[in-house]
């Protein structure tokens, strides 16, 4: 596995050099104008004001602890032939993606797969999953058509997978890597717009997750290797609607963000995967600050400019995208230490606890980080829809579709980052009381241990808010 | 209905209703300028802006003129707006356009690679 692993990673790190006029701006340039003061000022106070509103307001609550409740308020079955359509649907969208990447023009903005990629599916499918429900263990591609195999394979044999042991110490952490690689291929690698790039990167992802399938089993990989799914999955806890598999798809209602509260700690692997996607979710917009790109042009003082040393500032953003999930890990261990001394728990098990209440906090500054991007990039879909290899075809009368930058004022940008961020928190403040008067007996200890916590909270979203208050600039020590 | 249902309560009201703010953030009617076009005298040389100018700030639906010269011939692009010129030495080009979107646009010389220059900022009224 180890040398497998080792060799996806050097044929990913070997794309930008299969051509293509790569620069690194195209598609995740973003037009927000930053925060204003005024509005930085009320979202601060309001997320201060509202940590100490909601600790007056559940604190004594009761004095013992209590079970986290069952808040499914609706339950029913996903119809088969929907799940059968829309599992072809989302195989049919791979298939197109990557025959698009192979075959369909270089040019990022007349070939479909860059943005349907990148801003489709990964911004607004990640809306989708954070705020409706997570569909991705219904349609995954790769999944579905492994299963679709199998069946197909039965007179045969009884299945196409080896099922070896997963060891268990193993855990995400293949999801880990994959995601770091993922990260890394978003928002550092040069080419990674080019289609053919990206159509390459979806082939060889395919036989891994395949590969994974057939030694362990496709629901033992779908829990700890296909990082989709387990992304999504953590995604998808803060939605209201909730996909479950017993033989059929079942689905329920849950009030918002009910699905971050836990009564089992995360596995220490999972806790570090969630710190990884919260991390690199900071990473991504401080990326774009003046104070970064302050502090490229002190590195780079010594010897020369972005420009003429492109990998050197590779390794810098890579370093950044490294250092970012680690420092958040190391204060949050920091926290958990904290908490364990005051309640006299273990942290190991606090460590797997507290960790999704941090989740709101990431969701609500990925929306006010992406919303614009995907209200005017998303648009490129409307004539690409059309037109998807680049050809001149007009398939559905769409191909001259203009891109429309004014579809969302800046005002209504700022107010809906004001409102995300302080909903965010507050959530965030709420699974995190929720949480603790589920774990510990003694309320007072409860009370107590979530100071340290509320901490972080607080300096986790005014990070988030500096960064929306920061105007976007690209390196450039020229 | 036990407190921690009204927190549940409160929390999904205020999701909802930002859910619903989104839904209806739209743009505001376009208001129509008949005022002077602001204008701005950018130079090029040496591949940036002369006078250490970073943001051109104007606001929304005010007709903006910029004026380029340069020192070498040069292609400068406007991102969002999308609008380019070809720069020659000895001669003044202009991008002549309405701001009716807000953000911030950089503005690039491209080329062999794609440097900023600046960023033109339009500010909601």
């Amino acid at each position: 596995m180890k040398q497998a692993a080792m060799v996806f990673a050097a044929a990913l790190i070997a794309l930008p050099a299969l051509g293509g006029d790569a620069h690194a701006h195209a598609l995740a340039q973003r037009y927000d104008l930053p925060l204003p003061l005024g509005y930085f000022l009320v979202a601060a106070g309001a997320v201060v004001v509202m940590t100490f509103v909601i600790l007056a307001l559940f604190w004594r609550d009761s004095d013992k602890a209590v079970e986290v409740p069952d808040y499914t308020i609706l339950r029913g079955t996903v119809p088969d032939p929907v799940v059968a359509s829309s599992q072809l649907l989302a195989f049919l969208a791979l298939t197109l993606l990557v025959v698009a990447g192979l075959f369909g023009t270089p040019d990022t903005f007349k070939n479909i797969t860059p943005v349907a990629v990148w801003v489709i599916w990964w911004v607004g499918f990640g809306f989708l999953t954070a705020f409706i429900g997570n569909i991705w263990p219904l349609i995954n591609p790769w999944s579905s058509a492994f299963g679709l195999a199998e069946k197909l394979a039965r007179p045969w044999t009884s299945g196409l997978s080896f099922r070896a042991n997963y060891p268990r110490w193993l855990g995400v952490w293949p999801s880990c890597a994959f995601f770091l690689l993922f990260a890394w291929l978003e928002l550092v690698a040069p080419g990674r717009d080019v289609p053919r790039n990206m159509a390459i990167a979806i082939l060889t992802y395919s036989v891994f997750t395949w590969t994974g399938f057939i030694i362990f089993g496709r629901d033992t990989w779908l829990k700890s290797g296909e990082v989709f799914a387990v992304a999504f999955g953590l995604f998808g806890r803060f939605a209201p609607l909730n996909f479950t598999n017993d033989g059929r798809w079942r689905v329920s209602l849950r009030p918002f963000a009910t699905g971050l509260l836990t009564r089992t700690p995360l596995e220490p692997s999972m806790t570090a995967f969630s710190l990884l996607m919260l991390g690199t979710v900071t990473v991504d917009g401080f990326m774009e600050t003046p104070l970064w790109a302050a502090v490229v042009v002190w590195v780079f003082a010594g010897f020369g400019s972005v420009d003429a040393n492109p990998w050197a500032y590779m390794a810098m953003q890579t370093a950044l995208l490294i250092a970012g999930p680690l420092i958040l890990a190391g204060l949050y261990l920091v926290v958990i230490a904290l908490m364990a001394r005051i309640s006299r728990l273990k942290s190991a098990n606090l460590s797997g606890l507290f960790v999704l209440s941090l989740i709101p906090i990431a969701i609500a500054y990925h929306l006010a980080h992406y919303f614009s991007l995907f209200a005017i990039a998303g648009q490129f879909i409307i004539p690409l829809a059309s037109d998807p290899f680049g050809y001149g075809w007009d398939l559905f009368g769409t191909m001259l579709y203009r891109i429309d930058i004014g579809i969302v004022d800046a005002k209504s940008i700022w107010y809906l980052s004001v409102v995300a961020i302080v909903t965010g928190h507050i959530i965030a403040v709420w699974v995190g009381h929720v949480t603790a008067s589920a774990v510990f007996r003694d309320i007072r200890a409860a009370s107590r241990s979530q100071y340290p916590m509320l901490v972080l909270m607080v300096t986790y979203t005014m990070l988030s808010l500096w960064i929306l208050a920061q105007p976007i600039v690209e390196p450039n020590t020229k | 209905m036990s407190r921690r249902d009204t927190g549940a309560l409160l929390v999904n009201i205020a999701v909802v209703l930002t859910a619903i703010y989104i839904g209806s953030a739209g743009t505001c009617p376009a208001q129509t300028a008949t005022a002077e076009p602001r204008r701005f005298d950018l130079r090029i040389e040496n591949g940036r802006i002369t006078d250490h100018v970073k943001t051109v700030r104007v606001q929304r639906d005010e007709a903006v003129e910029l004026v380029w010269s340069a020192d070498r011939r040069t292609i400068v692009h406007l991102h969002g707006y999308s609008i380019e010129v070809r720069v020659n030495p000895g001669e003044t080009q202009i991008m002549a356009f309405r701001a009716r979107a807000t953000g911030r646009f950089p503005i690039e010389t491209h080329g062999d690679r794609h440097t900023v220059l600046l960023y033109l900022e339009v500010h909601p009224r």
